[in-house]
């Protein structure tokens, strides 16, 4: 009998044990303001699956996590609203076997750290955050907006992009087509990447999102700058165009000031667009496949200066902050369409 | 056998630089280095003309490690091609340093800016060379050579 109850106690001290090491990533502190009502919703993706290296007054930098230290000050400065923010890091093994949940995942509530976890992925897009997204969303709000911070976003193809998952293809029509997964339609969606701010992913992205800010030529790693999302803690909401307007702007400043490479942003009026992508991508299209091999990942030209679209471009519609390089071939330049192409 | 040594050096390096798939990452996180000491040395120096020499220095190194890989047989046409591009940045940064081929001169107190578009120029390019990952990592061992 005694020997019964020492197996009992033991039992009993196992459980406990293990309850202890397990780790519960759902932080589970309850307060009032969770019960809040959120006026808006920000996803960010911050991408990590390739070199993100950078180099700033001699300082070396990781690209990916410095975006997560300005999505994370987004998130605890968002007490109206809900932040989701996924950093896909590369997958990783253990003991070069066994797969590990290697990309992270924060969700913040009213300015609140609510849940912090791991999980992987085995698609090139965004199926598995789109299931913690919809797993994890329990309010219902105004406005949403989706960030992704990562390398261009590629026309083709896309395989490699992923570095460590090379086989799992990432291009504009897997992203257009994982942003449904999350939400039916955006607000605004922000690339924070190169060359985005292109014919081919505006055309994906018409109907998914209203308002889109992306830069039609290279982006420095230091990124877009996200502090005017505050304003959307302001009494007075700025209208989403005005928003991303202010993110551009204070972006443009930003980089302007610090870079001597060109800096270009734009803020393109989805709506206001439609009649023109609907006519001029099929005619870019065609213009693609004029091209023997386009080079990845190359600077983008700028539209007007293509032949094949001249006078087909319209810039009513899009807002665009440009500086020219201080050096190079392309120093003099002193307009901008606001739409980059591949040459 | 010098071939011998040299295939065992590159497969030295892959080993090195395990695991696979993060090769490509380090390898052009080597070559991003190598242009961070290039504008260190260029800002470290008040002197203009030991800051072109550092600048030419650098661009000449690059240019004589990529003309060596190009010239190995077992590169294939494609990167051939990439490391044409390569090649071209560099040879139109040296020219633009010393106002060749019709660009005006960088003037003497603009050299640390120059340094900083070039480092900014590679590096805001999502990759900084377009070839496979065994000559890439051909290149960063010819530049840790030289």
């Amino acid at each position: 009998m005694a020997v019964l109850k020492n197996y009992c106690i033991l039992f009993i001290a196992i459980i406990f044990l293990f309850e202890g090491c397990a780790s519960s990533n759902r932080v589970t502190q309850k307060s009032t303001s969770f019960q809040k009502e959120t006026a808006y919703t920000i996803i960010f993706v911050i991408h990590a699956d390739s070199d993100y290296l950078f180099h700033q007054n001699g300082r070396a930098y990781q690209a990916d996590k410095e975006a997560l230290g300005k999505a994370t000050d987004v998130a605890i400065n968002a007490h109206n609203g809900e932040v989701f923010i996924f950093h896909q890091k590369p997958k990783k093994k253990t003991l070069w076997l066994f797969p590990k949940k290697s990309r992270q995942f924060l969700h913040y509530k009213n300015g609140a750290l609510v849940e912090r976890s791991h999980y992987s992925s085995e698609d090139g897009g965004f199926e598995a955050e789109a299931i913690i997204y919809k797993a994890n969303k329990n309010s219902k709000s105004d406005r949403n907006i989706f960030v992704y911070l990562g390398h261009e976003i590629p026309s083709y193809e896309g395989r490699s992009y992923h570095q460590s998952q090379p086989k799992h293809a990432f291009n504009s029509f897997v992203f257009a087509n994982s942003l449904k997964e999350f939400e039916p339609n955006f607000d605004l969606t922000i690339l924070s990447t190169c060359n985005n701010g292109n014919l081919q992913t505006a055309h994906e992205l018409l109907g998914i999102t209203e308002v889109l800010l992306a830069s039609p030529q290279n982006l420095h790693l230091s990124y877009l700058d996200f502090e005017s999302l505050s304003l959307l803690e302001n009494e007075i909401k700025p209208t989403t165009l005005a928003l991303a307007d202010s993110i551009g702007e204070s972006s443009f400043n930003r980089l302007s000031n610090s870079l001597q490479t060109a800096v270009t942003v734009s803020v393109y009026d989805m709506n206001r667009l439609q009649p023109m992508l609907e006519s001029t991508f099929p005619i870019y299209q065609k213009y693609l496949q004029t091209i023997s091999k386009p080079v990845p990942f190359a600077d983008n030209l700028d539209c007007a200066n293509l032949k094949s679209l001249q006078g087909l471009i319209d810039s009513a519609g899009v807002h665009t902050y440009f500086r020219p390089a201080m050096f190079g071939r392309k120093s003099n330049q002193t307009t901008h369409s606001g739409w980059g192409c591949k040459e | 056998m010098k071939k011998l040594t040299f295939s065992f050096l590159v497969i030295a390096l892959i080993a090195f630089l395990s695991p696979l798939k993060a090769q490509s990452s380090k390898a052009q996180e080597i070559i991003k280095k190598n242009i961070n000491e290039m504008v260190t040395d260029v800002e470290r120096t008040s002197n203009p003309i030991e800051k072109r020499k550092v600048l030419n220095k650098t661009f000449d190194k690059f240019i004589t490690t990529i003309e060596r890989v190009e010239k190995m047989e077992s590169v294939s046409a494609d990167d051939k091609a990439g490391l044409n591009d390569f090649k071209a940045s560099f040879v139109e940064k040296k020219n633009e340093l010393n106002g060749l081929n019709g660009f005006a001169k960088v003037p003497d107190n603009q050299l640390n800016n120059y340094a900083n578009f070039v480092q900014q120029n590679f590096e805001q390019a999502d990759r900084i060379v377009t070839v496979s990952l065994t000559t890439v990592l051909l290149i960063v061992l010819i530049l840790l050579l030289l």
